[in-house]
């Protein structure tokens, strides 16, 4: 037996593992069916043609064929990945026609496997995994321009001529070890002939871990990744991918430099290379060798990053409620069916997500809402109508709004924090921007493209310019950006909710003031909210207490003073399996939202108009969403009446009573203190009693809003009326004595029916002396004159306070 | 039998625990050499070294054989090799390594780490003396080499790095032209790879790889390690061959190799065998138990304020607040909320009678803390200067910057050299960067595509003439006293005087231990929350008290009690504090401007 004739039979051992799979995998190739078609055999055809060679195959597909398969593909896949390609080149081979099959000679055919279940970490890549079939997601940090790659060399050696075929390549430059003439013994001088040798386009990328891969405290680490044929530049640096492929060593290039073309560097150098095999270089002359061998990453499949379900992304819109089940192991999913069963949802899951914060609960559970979203829906037209809720907190500063906005974009992992001081519309919806190195023009994304799918936290969004307040209109509600500026015309999407914080005008809320009066904010703009929170800080001891007790145990370190009843993977797991819901309303549930409408419009058209706040579609739209939003929650498929309630009480939560807060008359108050019910820090039943009990007032001394606007309207305009009238009767205006207004009250109530019973009469008396001491000491619209000194009154002091005279404050305008 | 000055990778292999038992009890940890303290060229290859510093950059795994087959094709002899704790193998001439069987791979993790920025002269000159071998430098022990040339060489490379480059890159240029290669030619200077945060600093650095991945490190931890040198010359990147990109289409540029494989006597490597992540890294401060701690704290205390409290020409209350400065660290973080920051704005300086009383000041605190760094707020410094660390994608690695710096360092910023000027966009970044780390304590590492905020837990103190254009946590106007403020050069070298080298450890020592003091509060704290409904009762839209305040009061009275030797909080001192925000407020509402 001659050397050449070793060589060849040491590289023809036959891996008899591998030989079977290859055989396994053809069958499949030519077997599988979907839908009654073999599923291969068109994409297989394409293959015939000299510029394709890689082949799409569906992991699943194989798993479904055959489990074993699947399992040595999976266990083994860098050792038969030769034999997979053969496998295809054979199929491909036995489809051409006799004609073409010359042509086909030295056809290369490339596997590329997708849909492969498992994925995991660029982290978790250690050495246990080389030669394994894995997923990867990663950042495409640097792209590397294209090369040939050599496959199959063919080497001429330099002594005897003799050619000597198909020498692998192994991510190394590969001379044969010996020349194949039995009688050259040349080890070393070979010369490649390019001509005859087979190349593949071959790019090299580096990806690095992504954002939500990293443990905290560690810097991202890095990975090359090898892309052959079709592959290449199918990615661009900065994009998410996901790689399909094996963790393969490759001999650190760098320390393994080849003959012939050797480092120039130092003479030193220079002559520690001669003679030197396998690139051993400088010192290692001396008996030193470098172990360092790289491991790289070699991709058979590129697909651009599916939304991750879980950890990665809220938004699984793509997804099916089927699919997420598929994906969570069975402890995940015992949990959100544990979950899911929780009597005590609601309650919960907000303090499971914002456990440093106080209070508020109204506020979270609108936020928590929004995280679920409602249902995105399209008409016939074609128009889409959003399902996304956008919330806005305007508040006293320190009520812990920033607190909110961050710990939402802390949560939710599609989130953008941003303040609308700092960002201009540029940076918050998108700015076209040239492009340093090719002068193009590109379009930079900005935060609310960011978030797409996710929410986009603004804070401080009254101080936003105005104009900039106009251009986010548009993702508001059509959930797009469009763009028209030098040359670009673009419709992006922003399908995101928004969670905007504002700061009342001049830093405190005035309740005495319209929500309008109190925010510098269009209406257009406000309208688009569907949920509006005022958050005031209010002293009052218990909630002080509450607030001194929190802070002080946060100060003691005792974390156990939380009650989180979830932790935050689960929170999130729950969150996106139950965004994959897409609840429909039932009929009852459609009749109650009517019928609350109904309520709605009808307050709103009876009420004296004192508020800018105008009930129109888009707050059923809002109200559809919450409830839509709530189903979610329960992940239940259809909307209930119950969510329905739920909905309303929210909405009438956020916007109508803080907009016509009631008025408590209350008489052990001298003060007249309101307590409206403006969400306040206040947990107490009592609190929250009054908020349920909705409109109807239960003592006679609370006046809803709109009723003591417009009683004190009328009032004030019967004392104008009469000013004016005593001026033009020549009088000096003196004012109108307290109880004139008050019997002048009672008379129209008696000349319009209202009143039958002396107990009536006696009811509206007290109450319309309330309103008119209200008006005098917390309002001040109506100004009661100090007598005393002005006109020698025959009145008693006694009297006068009692009874005194009355004028309306001059600059006071009666809003209608 | 070995002892640790001749323990090699091979023998240490064999018996790994029983060493590292070995190691723990050692009685005199300074006898294996500091390389932060003895130059790296008098430390023999393959010999057990340490190393102190932070760990500045993590790069990717690597690759290694743990054990593998040699074959002596002269004598046919077949011999089991390890590449643990070792960068090359040392293999005779005509041995070859079997890379197809019995090879058992494995990865170590490698780290940069950097000597302690902002470490103080003091703390230095402490441990050179407590580490710094003698021995080393009498006799440049050249038994251990490998052979001569290799001495001879390393030594080159060090002491004329920066001539031997410039010779390199010469040459260099030529090759490239020829060969026409389209990469930049690498010019890298010694700064470059060094990498170290801050600015004209003299730092070393050190390649680490760790093979026992338990400790989890993070970045910006100091850390201690010990582990066997590897000096090899040949470890230089500027000694890798080039390739045919025809071929073999290379991953890394010229200019990344090199950065990562500095030349050994610049930036040597150590295999660690054993990290200690430190807490700390004052060399006067033994860990002792707690009651001790405290115990010295009351005079310390008397000493600081005497001194702060001259310097700044006789206003005590600034005085007490920046001693609380000087104390205070981050102890909770979560969710949003870090507690335990607090940065001081002393403000009114007396810039226009004593123009550089701020460094003057510095200057004495430096004698204090141990890590510190004193950064001139100047539109200058601001438009050029790099604050905040950059992923650079060509080198890949992690170009440090400023605010890269381990905890409990000092950052003073001296805002009286603030001039009117221009701020270009680095200079808004930086600025902003800056009001992060004060209000957050949070830096933003700027990875091109993205930014990623890393825990920082470093003290600001700003010094200003007005209140600061930076927001902080405290700020005090100060109020000289007339008679101090014309005496204050006298003052300056009084304290000097007072504050001798045994005051100053004391002090020294005081200041290290209160950070690492544990403190707690009790459950029942009645009074705090019955003051705080009354000053929420007190509260109107001139005066508003909110929950930040709380805050701010606690914090303040945690380092009110801690300053005073106690680990918990007293009504007693819980009064202090509150007088103490009391006169700070009236203070900053009648500020007038300066007239100084």
């Amino acid at each position: 037996m001659d050397v050449a004739d070793t060589y060849a039979t040491q590289s023809q051992v036959k891996d008899e593992v591998g030989v079977r799979c290859q055989k396994l995998f053809q069958d499949f190739l030519e077997d599988f069916k979907e839908d009654h078609e073999l599923k291969y055999e068109k994409p297989a055809k394409e293959l015939l043609k000299p510029e394709l060679s890689t082949l799409e195959v569906s992991f699943d597909d194989v798993e479904k064929y055959n489990q074993n398969l699947a399992t040595t593909i999976i266990e083994e896949y860098y050792r038969i990945y030769p034999f997979l390609n053969q496998a295809i080149l054979n199929y491909v081979l036995s489809l051409a026609e006799s004609g073409m099959k010359k042509d086909l000679q030295g056809k290369e055919c490339y596997i590329s496997f997708v849909d492969v279940p498992t994925r995991h970490k660029v982290r978790e890549l250690t050495t246990t995994k080389i030669g394994t079939l894995i997923r990867i997601s990663g950042q495409i940090v640097r792209t590397h321009p294209v090369h040939p790659e050599l496959v199959l060399g063919t080497f001429v050696c330099l002594d005897c001529q003799t050619v000597i075929k198909n020498v692998e390549q192994q991510f190394k430059y590969t001379i044969p070890t010996i020349c194949r003439n039995p009688v050259c013994a040349n080890r070393r001088r070979f010369m490649l002939d390019a001509d005859k040798s087979v190349f593949v386009d071959f790019q090299k990328i580096r990806i690095q871990e992504t954002q939500a891969e990293l443990p905290r405290g560690c810097i991202p680490r890095s990975l090359e990744v090898i892309l052959r044929a079709e592959a290449v530049e199918s990615v661009q640096a900065g994009d998410r991918y996901d790689f399909t492929g094996t963790l393969i060593v490759v001999p650190d290039v760098g320390s393994l430099s080849m003959p012939g073309a050797k480092a120039e560097l130092t003479i030193r150098t220079r002559q520690a290379n001669e003679g030197q095999m396998e690139g051993i270089k400088g010192l290692k002359a001396l008996g030193v060798r470098e172990l360092h061998y790289k491991t790289a990453f070699l991709a058979c499949s590129v697909q651009a990053t599916s939304r991750r379900f879980g950890t990665a992304d809220l938004a699984t819109d793509d997804l099916t409620t089927e699919d997420m089940r598929k994906q969570m192991t069975d402890k995940e999913w015992d949990k959100v069916y544990e979950m899911s069963r929780d009597r005590n949802l609601y309650n919960n899951l907000i303090a499971s997500l914002f456990p440093s914060i106080h209070g508020n609960n109204e506020v979270k559970r609108g936020v928590l809402l929004m995280l679920f979203g409602g249902v995105a829906k399209t008409t016939i037209e074609g128009t889409t109508l959003r399902g996304d809720i956008n919330v806005c907190i305007v508040g006293d500063p320190s009520t812990a709004k920033s607190q909110l906005l961050k710990q939402v974009s802390e949560i939710a992992p599609r989130a953008v924090y941003t303040s609308g001081k700092a960002s201009s519309a540029a940076g918050l919806t998108a700015a076209v921007v040239k492009d340093e190195e090719s002068f193009d023009f590109v379009i930079e994304a900005g935060a609310l493209m960011l978030a797409d799918n996710g929410v986009c936290c603004i804070d401080e969004f009254d101080k936003m310019d105005p104009g900039d307040q106009v251009a986010i209109h548009e993702a508001m509600e059509q959930q797009t950006i469009s763009i028209a500026k030098a040359g670009v015309r673009a419709t992006l999407n922003a399908r995101t909710s928004i969670l905007a914080a504002a700061n009342p005008i001049g830093g405190r809320y005035d309740r005495a003031k319209s929500l309008q009066q109190n925010v510098a904010l269009s209406a257009p703009i406000m309208s688009r909210f569907d949920l509006f929170f005022i958050l005031i800080d209010e002293t009052s001891e218990m909630v002080d207490y509450a607030i001194a007790r929190r802070i002080v145990d946060l100060h003691c370190n005792k974390e156990e003073t939380y009650d989180c009843v979830y932790s935050r993977e689960d929170l999130l797991r729950y969150i996106a399996f139950a965004r994959s819901f897409k609840p429909i309303i039932t009929e009852e549930a459609g009749k109650v939202l009517v019928e609350y409408y109904t309520v709605l419009r009808s307050r709103d058209g009876s009420g004296s108009g004192s508020g800018s706040w105008r009930i129109t579609v888009r707050q059923l739209e809002s109200m559809v969403r919450l409830a839509e939003a709530l189903a979610k929650m329960h992940c239940s498929g259809q909307v209930s009446t119950q969510h329905v309630h739920e909905a309303y009480r929210l909405l009438n939560k956020s916007i109508i009573r803080v907009e016509q807060p009631d008025i408590h008359l209350e008489e052990e108050d001298p003060q007249y203190e309101p307590n409206m019910d403006v969400d306040n820090d206040t947990q107490t039943t009592a609190a929250s009693d009054q908020v349920n009990g909705d409109s109807a007032p239960k003592k006679k001394l609370t006046l809803s809003f709109e009723e003591y606007k417009s009683l004190s309207n009328m009032l004030v305009v019967f004392m104008r009326k009469e000013e004016a009238e005593a001026e033009t009767r020549g009088e000096e205006s003196a004012g109108m004595r307290k109880s004139a207004v008050v019997s002048w009250y009672l008379e129209q109530l008696v000349t319009q029916g209202q009143i039958e019973t002396e107990d009536d009469l006696l009811e509206r008396k007290t109450l319309v002396e309330k309103v008119i001491d209200r008006l005098m000491y917390h309002d001040q619209v109506i100004i009661p004159l100090s007598t005393a000194g002005l006109k020698a009154t025959p009145r008693s002091d006694q009297e006068v306070e009692d009874d005194p005279l009355l004028v309306v404050h001059p600059n006071y305008v009666v809003d209608t | 039998m070995h002892d640790f000055e001749t323990v090699t990778p091979e023998v240490w292999r064999l018996n790994e625990k029983s060493w590292k038992e070995k190691l723990m009890k050692l009685p005199n940890w300074h006898r294996v050499p500091l390389i932060n303290c003895n130059a790296s060229h008098n430390l023999s290859d393959g010999t057990l070294a340490r190393f102190r510093g932070m760990v500045q950059d993590m790069h990717n795994p690597e690759f290694y054989f743990e054990e593998f087959e040699v074959f002596n094709t002269a004598t046919n002899e077949v011999k089991t090799k390890s590449g643990k704790y070792t960068d090359t193998a040392s293999i005779l001439e005509n041995e070859k390594i079997n890379y197809t069987e019995n090879l058992k791979s494995a990865q170590r993790q490698t780290m940069v780490v950097v000597s302690l920025p902002g470490l103080n002269e003091w703390a230095q000159k402490m441990e050179d003396d407590k580490n710094h071998l003698k021995h080393l430098e009498e006799q440049p022990n050249t038994s251990k080499r490998l052979n001569t040339t290799k001495l001879k060489r390393s030594y080159d490379c060090d002491e004329d790095v920066n001539a031997m480059e410039v010779e390199d890159d010469s040459g260099k240029k030529v090759a490239n032209k020829a060969e026409n290669i389209i990469e930049k030619p690498s010019v890298v200077s010694r700064e470059h790879l060094l990498n170290f945060p801050l600015p004209d600093v003299a730092s070393k650095s050190c390649i680490i790889k760790i093979y026992d991945d338990s400790e989890n490190l993070k970045i910006n931890d100091m850390v201690e390690v010990v582990g066997f040198l590897s000096v090899d010359p040949a470890l230089s990147g500027e000694f890798q061959g080039e390739n045919n990109s025809f071929l073999e289409p290379c991953v890394e540029t010229e200019v990344e190799t090199i950065t990562h494989n500095p030349p050994p006597s610049l930036v040597p490597r150590l295999h660690v065998v054993y990290v200690k992540k430190l807490e700390h890294c004052n060399p006067l401060v033994k860990d002792g138990d707690q009651e001790n701690l405290l115990k010295e704290a009351n005079s310390a205390r008397d000493h600081l304020l005497k001194a702060l409290t001259e310097l700044l020409l006789g206003d005590k209350l600034a005085a007490e607040y920046l001693i609380c400065h000087l104390i205070a660290c981050v102890y909770l973080r979560q969710d949003t909320i870090t507690l335990g920051q607090f940065c001081l704005n002393i403000s009114n300086l007396p810039t226009k009678r004593y123009p550089n009383y701020a460094k003057q000041l510095y200057d004495v605190i430096k004698q204090f803390v141990t890590k510190s760094y004193y950064l001139p707020l100047t539109i200058e410094n601001m438009n050029t200067m790099a604050l905040l660390p950059k992923k650079d994608y060509d080198c890949n690695r992690l170009t440090s910057g400023i605010l890269q710096l381990s905890k409990h360092t000092h950052l003073v910023l001296d805002e009286t050299q603030m001039e009117q000027g221009q701020l270009d966009s680095s200079g808004v970044n930086n600025i902003t960067a800056l009001g992060n780390l004060i209000k957050q304590q949070k830096v933003e590492y700027d990875f091109k595509y993205y930014k990623m905020e890393y825990d920082s837990d470093i003290s600001v103190l700003i010094l200003s003439e007005g209140k600061s254009l930076l927001p902080s946590d405290y700020h005090v106007p100060l109020r000289p006293e007339s008679s101090s403020l014309e005496i204050f050069d006298a003052i300056v070298e009084a304290a000097t005087y007072y504050l001798k080298e045994e005051i100053m450890n004391t002090i020294r020592m005081y200041l290290t231990n209160l950070k690492i003091v544990k403190y707690s509060i009790s459950e029942n704290l009645q009074f705090v929350e019955e003051d705080f409904i009354e000053m929420r009762s007190k509260s109107d839209t001139e005066n508003p008290v909110t929950a930040d305040d709380l805050h701010r009061l606690l914090v303040l009275a945690r380092l009110v009690s801690l300053s005073r030797g106690l680990d918990t909080l007293t009504k007693e001192c819980w009064d202090i504090t509150k007088q103490m925000e009391e006169d700070r407020i009236n203070r900053v509402k009648n500020r007038v401007a300066s007239t100084l």
